[in-house]
């Protein structure tokens, strides 16, 4: 799969590296260049530095012809509109947005091709799991 | 009408003033404290400290019986977030956004933002129009900018001074409206000779105006 990665941070350096080690195509775009030393020594994608809210720097990553599309900066108000922009304007197929303030995530309710990670959601419902199988026993 | 603005700076102060002697209530979001402090001295309006991206804010802010709500922050993410928020969780029927990357306008209108003010767009096409020389004149912007209706005096040296209109090499997209000689208007027909201070009123798209100014003023 070819899959373009929004935000390189401790997230998205992760996805990063993972995702090109089992053999997908990937290219990271963030606009903090010292960001790109996250990646691990075998990230074998492209990285681009630059504000992914900006058309020209989307379509420098190639993301009209993306499969996938991740956001994971650390902004909910810049993951939204690069999420808007990557359905809209380069009509992505398919995108995964992370967001943080769990406020945020009826902004995406009945948002087409849009999938969210809500990392607080998430983290809540893990141990929530953890704790209700464990009280069973 | 009860109006919120986002924002701050001397576009806000002013905006509220003008908004307030018109009658409207007005509930002002700003994130810095010190600004905050300084609008809700000088500006009869309720102000709220804090992040208008925040849903606890915008509440705080009254939102929710909020006829319209204003984003004029220095960040598009930021004005359509508020916008975004402001319509689908609190029902604000209008909600007017700031564009600072003219290549948002359209992206902002087909996700519903119901206003759009390009910023950039504006000026520039102020800039071109101001730019253009004294023998033009009554210029007249339709629907933001996106058309304009001139009039340019016909100089002796133009390409068009001593032509019938349909000599003359226009683009399409160029309309002449009327031709006003000492006082009188004739409408334009193509055997309509033009004639040196002839003024000519032309409708025409903003980046075509330089185009017409050329041929009837004669200058660059």
């Amino acid at each position: 799969m070819f899959i373009v990665i929004v935000g390189c941070g401790r997230t998205g350096s992760l996805l990063a590296g993972s995702l090109s080690r089992s053999g997908h195509e990937i290219v990271v775009i963030e606009h903090n260049p010292e960001s790109f030393a996250l990646l691990p020594v075998d990230f074998s994608g492209f990285q681009i530095e630059g504000d992914a809210a900006e058309n020209d720097i989307l379509k420098e990553g190639k993301i009209e012809s993306a499969d996938l599309v991740i956001i994971s900066t650390g902004n909910d108000q810049i993951n939204y509109l690069v999420s808007q922009m990557a359905k809209l304007n380069f009509d992505v197929p398919r995108i995964m947005v992370r967001t943080i303030d769990p406020a945020v995530e009826k902004m995406y309710e009945n948002d087409e091709r849009v999938e969210i990670f809500s990392q607080i959601s998430l983290l809540a419902e893990n141990m929530i799991n953890k704790i209700e199988r464990e009280g069973m026993r | 009408m009860d109006i919120i603005l986002v924002g701050g700076g001397k576009l806000i102060y002013h905006l509220a003033k003008k908004l307030i002697s018109k009658g409207h209530f007005l509930t002002i979001i700003n994130k810095d404290r010190k600004q905050a402090a300084d609008l809700s001295r000088e500006i009869n309006a309720t102000v709220v400290y804090g992040n208008a991206t925040d849903k606890k804010v915008l509440d705080d802010a009254g939102a929710y019986k909020a006829d319209n709500l204003v984003a004029l922050t220095q960040k598009d993410h930021n004005n359509l977030f508020i916008c975004k928020m402001a319509m689908d969780y609190f029902g604000v029927e209008r909600a007017t956004a700031l564009v600072n990357n003219p290549e948002n306008e359209e992206l902002f209108s087909t996700l519903g933002i119901t206003g759009i003010f390009n910023i950039t767009d504006l000026i520039s096409s102020i800039i071109e129009q101001s730019v253009a020389s004294d023998d033009v004149s009554n210029l007249t912007m339709i629907e933001e900018g996106k058309l304009s209706i001139f009039q340019v005096e016909v100089s002796p040296d133009s390409e068009a001074c001593g032509k019938e209109i349909k000599e003359i090499d226009l683009p399409l997209t160029i309309v002449l409206g009327g031709i006003v000689r000492n006082g009188d208007i004739t409408i334009p027909r193509g055997g309509s000779k033009v004639q040196a201070g002839d003024k000519i009123v032309i409708i025409s798209l903003p980046e075509e105006q330089a185009e017409a100014i050329k041929v009837f003023g004669g200058e660059e």
